[in-house]
């Protein structure tokens, strides 16, 4: 019985005590070590449809598409040069 | 004859030349005449010639050549020559009686040397025409009498047959021996009348006339024959022997075709019309056919063994028609399915055989194409089968190749029938089959699939090919296909780049080079992305501002060769940013006029992870990485303080935590305790986790497709279709410059491959209309004009 008393108030005290000093030494649960990403590209413009077939700019006819915008960009860099 | 001329020889040398020659005809004429009429004159003459001629020979060697000879005088006989009285009756009384004994089967005192003789000498003095008339009356009499006497003979047929048959071979016998006596008569006479028959012919047309005038005996010869046979045909044994002589006797009598062969066919109809009937109703079909082609076995020997040649024809397709042409439908109806469904090669080939001999092979194709159809509607249309059906249809198909080659003989038309049916069949349920087809492949091509070898895997390529070929909605199956393809090369679960390559490459082959320029530009970006990511690495900026623990790699797509797939924006941890934000520098230094978009739904990771009970390595996705390193800096997280700092939306990020902490591999432990994550939910790390392996996978439900899935590609799909539709018109409408609505949407109909609702039709017409391809007409609100 005075044992079983003496027990009782240590535990309050050991608690804070464990509290403490996990937190301060605890190391981080999960590192990242290989992140594989996916991304798409696209052409920088805001319009996404061929002036001429309506249809979405990285769809059919994608050779003349690149050739159109090529020429837009270009238009473009030399209107901000002027 | 000789010695007259004899004597005229010696005699023309010892006178004068011209009264000589004179001298001798007329002793010449003399002479035999005397010796035909009669021979004792011809003799004293002989006995004359030799005195005469000696004195001839005494004269000539006495005489001087200055004085003549005396005179010779030869006394002309004057009796005139005479054949003998009754000579052309007795010569025939004995050939009559020699003619008697052969129908009678009696012996003949009179030798057949004299008999020959006595028809050459009957001939030579013209009387052939007599003689011939009264052979023939003779023989008349005792044939008409032979015939008679069958008349009311033996009721059991066969008995009856062998007593006609010894009839006719007596006929044969006697025929021949009448002939032989009297062959000179055939050689002159005969020869040289125009109507007259040889004997031997005589002799069976009278055997024929005689015949049909006792229709009794020839209708009961018939009868017996035709009862034989069909016995026969029952399985007993008959004299195939007499059948043979009977049926020869017909052939030469020229009365086989109308007297026998006419009712054999008739009854050989009958015979089987009934057997065929039985047969059909207590045989199975290839039982049934197994006893056909018996029959026709059985048929084909009879004309080898006592039919005539010429029945062989019309009897096989007599047959013919009772057992197979009219119970063609009742045959296929029975047993047909049942023989396709059980691969019974042999059977199909004999029944194959069988129809063409009846023109009816085209029953069968139509049978073919049913049952294919039929069949593979079960397996098509059956959904609880889906898992199966790509499998199924290949083994269907396979089956079905097999029999067209080895029980069909590759016979053309059945192998369009086989593909026309099975792109009916394939095409019943829309888009599922193609559908399944590419998952089909992609279970193939994933490097899972270790048990196939290389030269296996490349057969099956082939053969899902032609169910491919067979699918209209092609577009469907590139959806699917890309799709898995993406998920195969974007997660490295392709078994061999070298299968997937070939499979692109049949699949050009098939479809053209536009059907496949996006897969392909899928591979070209893979190895694209492979050079960007050593560039990147060798890069300024990766050396100086990189910084380091985290290996990055990245695929750089280009958009609108992949699957459309939907943003997911994410707050990325720090580390993450850094190294996103060098890469996207790098990048668009390379290539300008570009912009990046992150595909966050892709991305995968993989964690050290430090459990109190053991280090771990987990692969996880992107979003689960985002979900775990908030757990670095905080014990207990609820769901939405997880949803606030990830930014990950709802239904996301409940997939996400299920996955982290209701599923065999629980890194996080849910509060409260349940399979699904609610709103109230609490999470927090798994101090007590363990696993018995050191690298742990733990995104199987962010792989897993779902029915939106499914449904969103389908949909998707549909929404390319558009493009095709809006091409389709301004094709249509560039070629007609002005075109009516009816007909525009006529000729869509025909020009497009999928199905279609004309009210989508319209819509698209309409589309066109708002930019400008076409235009209404001003007049005629129904008619469209085509713009430039």
């Amino acid at each position: 019985m005075a044992t079983l008393d003496f027990d009782v108030p240590m535990v309050p005290t050991g608690e804070p005590s464990s509290n403490v000093g996990p937190s301060s030494k605890k190391p981080k649960h999960f590192e990242i070590k290989k992140w594989n990403v996916v991304t798409l590209w696209a052409w920088d413009i805001v319009v996404d449809n061929c002036a001429i077939c309506w249809n979405h700019i990285m769809d059919l006819c994608k050779k003349f598409h690149f050739f159109q915008l090529k020429t837009v960009l270009l238009f473009e860099a030399f209107r901000s040069a002027s | 004859m000789s010695l007259p001329t004899k004597r005229s020889g010696t005699a023309g040398s010892s006178p004068s030349p011209p009264p000589p020659m004179k001298k001798a005809k007329s002793l010449l004429l003399h002479s035999s005449s005397s010796s035909d009429a009669v021979l004792d004159p011809s003799s004293m003459p002989l006995d004359d010639d030799l005195p005469n001629a000696r004195a001839a020979n005494l004269a000539r060697k006495k005489a001087t050549p200055p004085q003549p000879a005396k005179k010779l005088l030869i006394k002309l006989h004057k009796a005139k020559p005479t054949l003998p009285t009754n000579f052309e009756e007795d010569t025939w009384a004995k050939l009559k009686s020699a003619i008697r004994a052969i129908f009678l089967k009696q012996p003949n005192s009179c030798d057949l040397e004299k008999l020959y003789q006595a028809v050459n000498d009957l001939c030579l003095y013209k009387m052939g025409g007599n003689l011939y008339q009264r052979i023939e009356k003779e023989c008349e009499a005792h044939i008409s009498a032979a015939l008679q006497s069958l008349v009311g003979q033996s009721p059991d047929l066969v008995v009856f047959l062998s007593l006609v048959e010894r009839c006719w071979q007596d006929l044969c016998d006697q025929m021949l021996m009448i002939r032989g006596i009297a062959l000179f008569l055939d050689r002159t006479y005969v020869k040289q009348t125009a109507n007259v028959r040889s004997l031997w012919d005589m002799g069976l047309q009278l055997f024929r006339k005689h015949l049909s005038l006792s229709p009794e005996v020839e209708h009961k010869t018939v009868t017996g024959l035709l009862r034989m046979i069909e016995s026969e045909r029952k399985g007993e044994a008959v004299d195939r022997t007499l059948l043979n002589h009977l049926l020869k006797m017909f052939t030469a009598l020229g009365i086989y075709a109308e007297s026998f062969e006419k009712p054999f066919l008739e009854c050989t109809s009958e015979f089987y019309a009934a057997e065929g009937v039985k047969y059909m109703q207590q045989s199975d079909v290839p039982d049934y056919l197994k006893h056909v082609e018996i029959r026709l076995q059985e048929e084909h020997e009879r004309c080898l063994i006592y039919l005539d040649a010429s029945t062989r024809k019309p009897l096989i397709a007599t047959a013919e028609k009772q057992l197979l042409e009219r119970h063609i439908p009742a045959i296929l109806d029975k047993g047909f399915a049942m023989l396709m469904d059980g691969n019974r090669i042999e059977d199909l080939q004999r029944m194959y055989l069988l129809f063409s001999r009846v023109n009816a092979l085209e029953s069968l194709r139509l049978a073919i194409s049913s049952y294919i159809r039929r069949t593979g509607q079960g397996i098509v249309l059956d959904e609880e089968k889906d898992k199966d059906m790509v499998s199924s249809l290949l083994e269907f198909k396979a089956s079905l190749d097999t029999t067209w080659e080895e029980s069909f003989s590759k016979n053309e038309a059945f192998c369009n029938t086989i593909k026309d049916s099975f792109e009916h069949l394939i095409n019943l349920r829309q888009n599922r089959p193609a559908e399944l087809i590419a998952k089909f492949l992609d279970e193939k091509l994933r490097a899972g699939n270790k048990g196939t070898s290389e030269e296996e895997l490349e057969g099956t390529l082939d053969k899902v090919l032609v169910l491919f070929r067979f699918i209209q909605g092609k577009d469907v199956f590139e959806a699917f296909y890309k799709k898995d393809l993406a998920k195969r090369l974007l997660l490295g679960k392709s078994a061999s780049i070298d299968a997937e390559k070939s499979m692109i490459s049949k699949l050009k082959t098939e479809c053209g080079s536009q059907f496949t320029n996006k897969l392909e530009g899928m591979f070209k970006d893979i190895e694209l992305s492979k050079e960007i990511n050593e560039s990147f690495k060798q890069s300024s900026q990766a050396r100086t501002k990189l910084p380091s623990g985290i290996e990055m790699s990245v695929h750089v797509l280009t958009t609108g060769y992949w699957p459309t797939y939907p943003p997911m924006d994410v707050r990325l941890p720090h580390e993450l940013n850094v190294y996103q934000d060098i890469f996207k520098e790098f990048y668009l230094s390379k290539y300008s006029g570009r912009r990046l978009m992150w595909q966050n739904s892709l991305g995968h990771c993989v964690l050290k992870a430090e459990f109190p009970k053991g280090k771990k390595e987990l692969a996880v996705s992107l979003f689960q990485t985002v979900v775990l390193m908030l757990f670095n800096d905080a014990e207990k997280l609820s769901f939405q303080d997880i949803k606030d700092s990830t930014g990950i939306e709802g239904k996301e990020l409940r997939r996400t935590l299920q996955s982290l902490a209701c599923g065999k591999v629980r890194v996080l432990q849910k509060l409260p305790k349940g399979r699904d994550v609610e709103d109230d939910d609490s999470f927090v790390f798994n101090e007590g986790f363990t696993a018995p392996l050191y690298r742990i996978k733990v995104n199987a439900i962010q792989l897993k497709e779902t029915v939106e899935e499914n449904t969103s590609t389908t949909e998707r799909v549909f929404q390319d279709r558009q493009y095709q539709v809006d091409a389709a018109i301004v094709r249509i409408m560039k070629t007609r410059k002005v075109l009516s609505h009816t007909l525009l949407i006529t000729e869509l109909f025909q020009q497009l491959k999928f199905p279609i609702k004309p009210a989508d039709l319209k819509k698209r017409i309409e589309s066109l209309i708002d930019r400008e391809y076409l235009e209404r007409d001003k007049n005629n609100p129904q008619i469209y004009n085509y713009l430039a």
